[in-house]
């Protein structure tokens, strides 16, 4: 098996690029919600590397994980949602730099 | 027999946790001041018993008593495990019979405090530990002895910590301690890794069979530094002095008697790790001899009583060490047990004499000599033992101080036969330091009970109850007979030293010694230690007499300008204060401040400097802000694999 | 594929069954509003997981649920260790909540869960299982971390573990999907048959072991993916932030263990390089964390980088294979009874949750005897100060360092615990030496169930600072009986 075949390369080029701008997102972006859904890219890339690597392997094995990342990914915007909202709620901000009591 | 030995360990533990546990929570029990004082002293002269009984039941077969198995990890098993031999038996009867002395005269000393108890549960868990650091087979057991006995003395300095500087005094001796431990741990390591066991004898067997090789020179070295932590020699001596703060009872255990001769026992049961390594022989006998000279000079200008003694304590432990660093292990051991009888002697007279002064609460300072004098009219017991016991350590003949210190001269001057050697040198210096010793013995005894009174009420001070003069007696008894145990090697060529043919099976003196001895040059050096001492003696009592106190003036003059650095103690605190403290503060200051907002901010709008921008960037690893987070994480992925794929 | 699921397999992992059904039986309830007898349900619960998997488990380590999960070997003791942590939590959580006003039951569902998540992970055979056991314990965590929703502080706690612990499993996955990409299988038994094959392709599989390696080091907070826990652990609910410390690092470092073991990631015959990692990882986080900590006003922010000094600790027992993974065992078994006794005495003394510095420690040992008596046991533990379990632990963990030769690595950690007992003797200097005009301000309040919790800990430190074999023979007997770690290791 090889992973340098062109449709495979192809798959995992994209895969790694949406991984690399949702690090990126992550890493620049200051509001909250949108560092969540850069997170969520990152999962989704996996998620399509996952899908290609099943593909190529013929089993299950991969695609069986990516309906799990997925079903984490809903759970992780549930509780990811709810504790934005609550600092919203108690400060009409969701800027995560404005969240520092913590430091030091 | 051998089922009583257990106890040995056993009892102190279980009188500590009885006494200790039982005080905290009956405070009922805690103010039955005689119980707890009962109690306390059973745990220990029970065990003292049981040990003379083996003592003198002894049939020259080592016996293993083994408790349970610690933890065994594949190839090693450490077990609570004790080894009896002739050595741990001779220390065991000395820690626990001068222990019991001093709990006996503690019920007296410390009537009335309101942590009666807890002195008595510390009292018994230090000769738990103590007792484990004597008897255990393994580096294990002793370590964990070892640090014991640091922590109840740091405990013991520590106890009235209300104080602040008797708090500060057992840092510094838990600070000082630690940093000796480290070497000891480091030693431990290494031995374990060398033969894969931790045993005593089997580490001895290392050596005897060649498979050590250089180790052995490295592993005595780190025993030897953490030993100067324990028995403070140059350069952890330091806190010695300092730990006088403790109650005197505790200064005469612990920092006279027992905890500090541990780094001697622990030398002399590895003595063959040690004779294997001669050039760690030649450090520790500079090392000794240079404690011990200026520990001596420190004490000719101290004028608080319990300082005087303290340092010459260190001093003592010096000979014990240049005896150590000649391989005469005996001798050493011999000094041990002798400097046990009249220090604790000493250091329990002055505390007799402190409670005396305490009682006038007139004096500003109740251990200054300058406002003591004349008590010998008022403590008749006091001072004859005091007496006796400053004669002892002056090596007067036939007290128990002249055999032991004068086979300690005898060794090292014999140690080689040129005439110009680094032993020769430390034999003088030795000398020198005997003759010191003599001197301000006699001085700290002249001024504290001899001459006019120096302080105003004269009704007041009065002898101090039996329970603790009894136990003064008794030791300044074994302070006159002690030293008849070791006689010199020139009467009956060794027959009638009976320590030496007690501790044989177990100790292998440097056979150099015996073989350079001749009867003109033994009969020299007895003849000059006691001509020396007698004459130090005589001329310090005679000086004392005439002039008092005002004779200090005249010791001083004599001595010029190293007075001052006497006096000063040779700097030594300013010294590391400068060197070690400062510094390490400073440079701590500084790193703690790359973390701490306030002294950076200050630091950057004042100076900007390269170390503020450091400190400042350091400070950021912890901004709180996420995004830095983020990117600090990011940072450390990328690191990690751009190290992985092309690294 | 056999199909055999509803017979010794489900047995297996009874355990695990047994817990969700307590958990789901505690949110129902809840709804009933049945309140008073919920924190003793999910003790209870945990405790039976945890004996029930001890006593009833299989001996031998075997595969069950179509390779999915292990049972036998190590795994129930993990389970019993781990069950034992939240079972020591919820003693003093009630407690805690009451005093602060805040009676959300969904706590012990979630304390249920989030050790579910944790056994999940640790008894894995599947990477797919490993990280679902994973989230769903760090979902119960985020939730921990939040859980006073007008609490500013609470808030900013449960943001930043929930952004910055999802970032890290999104590397965590992808190290996963590279390893399915090279091997083309989840599961630990196949690949530790395919080493070979990751060798071959050496640059990728350095990629997705080292992404992986973030995600667990994340969870152990080790430097530098330690940012979190300071920060996190201060906005927590004290008994729960000890929960967090102790069950998820103890979890992680299980998991990552058998990973390590299987995959061959620090074994000799390999290059090196990730050995290397891990023991820079290690030192750094040693060094990082102890110094930091010294410099802590805020002794809950203190146990905070404490933990992170000990997860270096762990990870350099980690970098020694089969003995260090014995003696990592034992460390986060007794780092779990001291760190949870010394984070729930936290949780008692506090009123507020600012409450913490350690100046309002002052004198304690005049007002509360016995309480700051335990804290110094618990200080004194952690410091690694004999004859305490404390000291067992770290001597184990370099002991078996040292057998493996890493003198320096363990020479140094040495050294910086010399340094961490500073810290902790700072506290209980603080406690018992420092005279105040006026007693200490805290009170604190001595219930029941929180006091038990306290009794029992110390005892059991002092215990197995005496007895460590207690422990440490079931832990040596489990190895021995786990074939697929001891065939792992042999080189």
């Amino acid at each position: 098996m090889d992973l340098l075949t062109p449709t495979i390369l192809s798959y995992l080029t994209v895969s790694l690029l949406m991984f690399a701008i949702g690090t990126i997102g992550v890493m620049t972006r200051r509001n909250g919600i949108v560092v969540f859904m850069c997170i969520e890219l990152m999962l989704n890339s996996v998620n399509l590397a996952l899908v290609t690597f099943s593909h190529m392997w013929d089993n299950p094995a991969g695609s069986m994980l990516v309906f799990f990342v997925m079903c984490v990914a809903a759970a992780e915007a549930v509780v990811g949602l709810a504790i934005v909202i609550s600092i919203f709620r108690n400060k009409q901000d969701i800027d995560i730099n404005h969240v520092n009591i913590f430091k030091w | 027999m051998e089922a009583l030995l257990p106890l040995v360990i056993l009892l102190p533990l279980l009188g500590s946790a009885l006494v200790g546990l039982g005080g905290f929570l009956a405070p009922g029990f805690r103010k039955n001041e005689s119980l707890v004082g009962l109690i306390a002293t059973a745990m220990v002269a029970i065990p003292f018993f049981i040990i003379a009984a083996a003592f003198f039941q002894f049939d020259g077969t080592p016996i293993q008593i083994s408790l349970f198995s610690w933890m065994q990890a594949g190839d090693l098993n450490i077990s609570f495990s004790y080894e009896i031999d002739q050595l741990s038996l001779l220390m065991g009867m000395i820690v626990t019979g001068v222990g019991s002395l001093i709990h006996i005269y503690s019920i007296g000393y410390m009537h009335g405090d309101g942590g009666y108890y807890k002195f008595f549960g510390y009292l018994n868990l230090f000769i738990f530990a103590m007792n484990n650091l004597i008897f255990g087979d393994n580096f294990v057991v002793m370590f964990l002895g070892w640090e014991g006995v640091g922590l109840c003395s740091y405990l013991l300095i520590g106890f009235w910590y209300k104080d602040m500087p008797k708090a500060i005094a057992a840092q510094k001796a838990f600070i000082a301690n630690r940093i000796g431990d480290f070497a000891m741990i480091i030693a431990m390591i290494m031995v374990f890794n060398l033969i894969g066991s931790l045993n005593f004898s089997d580490l001895n067997a290392a050596v005897a069979d060649g498979s050590l090789g250089d180790n052995a020179m490295w592993i005595s070295l780190l025993i030897f530094i953490a030993a100067t932590g324990k028995s403070a020699q140059i350069p952890l001596f330091v806190w010695l002095p300092d730990a006088m703060a403790g109650p005197t009872p505790v200064s005469a255990l612990i920092h006279a008697a027992t905890m500090v001769t541990s780094g001697i026992y622990l030398v002399a049961r590895l003595n063959p790790v040690f004779s294997a390594s001669p050039e760690v022989m030649t450090i520790i006998v500079i090392v000794a001899a240079l404690t011990a000279v200026v520990a001596a000079l420190i004490a000719i200008a101290q004028n608080d009583i319990k300082k005087v003694l303290a340092y010459s304590t260190v001093s003592q432990l010096g000979f014990m060490f240049m005896a150590l660093g000649a391989g005469a292990y005996t001798a050493a051991i011999f000094h041990v047990m002798t400097h046990a009888f009249f220090k604790a002697c000493l250091f329990l007279g002055s505390g007799s004499v402190i409670h005396a002064m305490e009682h006038m609460h007139t004096v500003e300072d109740p251990q200054d000599i300058r406002t003591m004098g004349g008590l010998r009219k008022y403590m008749p017991a006091t001072s004859t033992t005091f007496w006796i016991s400053t004669l002892a350590i002056s090596g007067i003949i036939p007290l128990a101080g002249f055999f032991s210190k004068d086979e300690i001269l005898t060794s090292l001057f014999l140690f080689d036969e040129s005439a110009f050697s680094i032993y020769k040198i430390v034999w003088f210096v030795a000398t020198l330091t005997a003759v010191l010793t003599a001197v301000y013995m006699t001085r700290l005894t002249m001024l504290t009970f001899e001459g006019k009174e120096r302080f105003p009420d004269t009704k007041h001070p009065h002898e101090s109850p039996a329970s603790m003069t009894i136990p003064l007696w008794i030791l300044a008894a074994l302070a006159v007979v002690g030293g008849f145990l070791g006689l010199p090697y020139l009467i009956g060529h060794g027959e009638f030293h009976l320590l030496n043919h007690w501790l044989e099976p177990v100790i292998t003196n440097n056979p150099a010694i015996e073989e350079n001895a001749s009867f003109g040059k033994e009969i020299f050096l007895i003849l000059l230690s006691t001509l020396l001492a007698i004459g130090a003696v005589f001329f310090t009592r005679n000086l004392y007499r005439k002039h008092g106190l005002a004779a200090d003036a005249k010791v001083k003059k004599a001595f010029g300008g190293l007075f001052r650095v006497m006096e000063g103690k040779f700097f030594l605190d300013e010294l590391y204060n400068a060197i070690l403290i400062k510094p390490f503060m400073s440079i701590g200051n500084r790193a703690l401040s790359w973390f701490d907002n306030n002294i950076v901010d200050g630091a950057v709008n004042g100076s900007g400097t390269v170390v503020a921008n450091i400190g400042e960037s350091f400070r950021k690893l912890q901004s709180g802000l996420i995004s830095n987070y983020l990117l600090i994480i990011t940072t450390g992925v990328v690191a990690m694999l751009g190290y992985l794929i092309f690294g | 594929m056999d199909l055999h699921l509803l017979g010794s397999d489900t047995l297996a992992i009874a355990p695990l069954l047994l817990l969700l059904g307590v958990g789901l039986l505690i949110m129902l309830l809840d709804s009933f509003r049945v309140h008073a007898s919920i924190p003793w349900l999910a003790g209870l619960g945990m405790l039976s997981a945890g004996a029930w998997a001890w006593l009833a488990g299989p001996s031998q380590s075997q595969v069950v649920f179509s390779g999915m999960m292990e049972a036998g070997g190590i795994s129930p003791l993990v389970t019993l260790f781990l069950c034992l942590a939240g079972v020591f939590t919820v003693l003093f959580v009630p407690d805690y909540l009451a005093r602060h006003d805040n009676k959300v039951n969904d706590v012990y569902a979630l304390l249920v869960f989030a050790v579910l998540g944790m056994v999940l992970m640790a008894n894995a055979h599947n990477l797919l299982m490993t990280f679902i056991g994973l989230e769903t314990m760090s979902m119960c965590l985020y939730i921990f971390a939040a859980l006073f929703k007008t609490d500013t502080r609470s808030n900013e706690a449960g943001l930043k573990y929930f952004l910055l612990g999802s970032f890290a499993s999104a590397f965590l996955l992808f190290g996963i999907a590279l390893v399915y990409g090279i091997t083309g299988t989840l599961d630990l038994g196949e690949l530790s048959t395919k080493i070979t094959l990751l060798q071959e392709n050496k640059a990728l599989f350095y990629v997705a072991s080292g992404l992986m390696l973030v995600g667990f080091l994340f969870k152990v907070a080790a430097f530098p993916f330690h940012n979190w826990t300071p920060d996190v652990y201060q906005g927590t609910p004290t008994p729960l932030a000890g929960f967090m410390a102790t069950g998820s690092k103890m979890a992680a470092f299980v998991s990552l263990g058998i990973i390590i073991e299987k995959l061959e990631l620090v074994s000799p015959a390999v290059d090196n390089r990730l050995a290397t990692v891990l023991a820079l990882t290690a030192f750094l986080t040693m060094v990082y964390g102890n110094l930091v900590a010294a410099r802590q006003t805020n002794l809950k922010r203190m146990l905070a980088y404490s933990s992170i000094a000990h997860s270096g600790y762990v990870l350099l027992g980690l970098c020694a294979p089969v003995f260090g993974f014995q003696a990592i065992l034992f460390y986060m078994f007794i780092y779990t009874l001291m760190n949870i006794g010394a984070f729930g005495l936290l949780g008692m003394a506090e009123q507020r949750m600012e409450d913490t510095d350690i100046e309002s420690w002052k004198g304690l040992g005049k007002s509360s005897p016995y309480m700051a008596g335990a804290m110094a046991v618990f200080l004194f533990s952690l410091a690694g100060i004999p004859p305490l379990a404390g000291f067992m632990s770290k001597y184990q963990v370099f002991l078996s360092a040292i057998r493996e030769d890493l003198v320096v690595l363990a020479t140094i950690g040495i050294l910086t615990s010399v340094v961490g007992a500073f810290y902790y003797l700072r506290v209980i200097f603080l406690m018992f030496f420092q005279t105040t005009e006026q007693p200490s301000t805290l009170n604190l309040r001595q219930k029941m169930a929180p006091a038990t919790g306290i009794a029992v800990l110390v005892l059991l430190i002092i215990l197995l600072g005496v007895f460590p074999s207690l422990i440490l023979d079931p832990i040596r007997a489990a190895f021995s009986s786990d074939l697929v770690i001891e065939m792992a290791s042999q080189p």
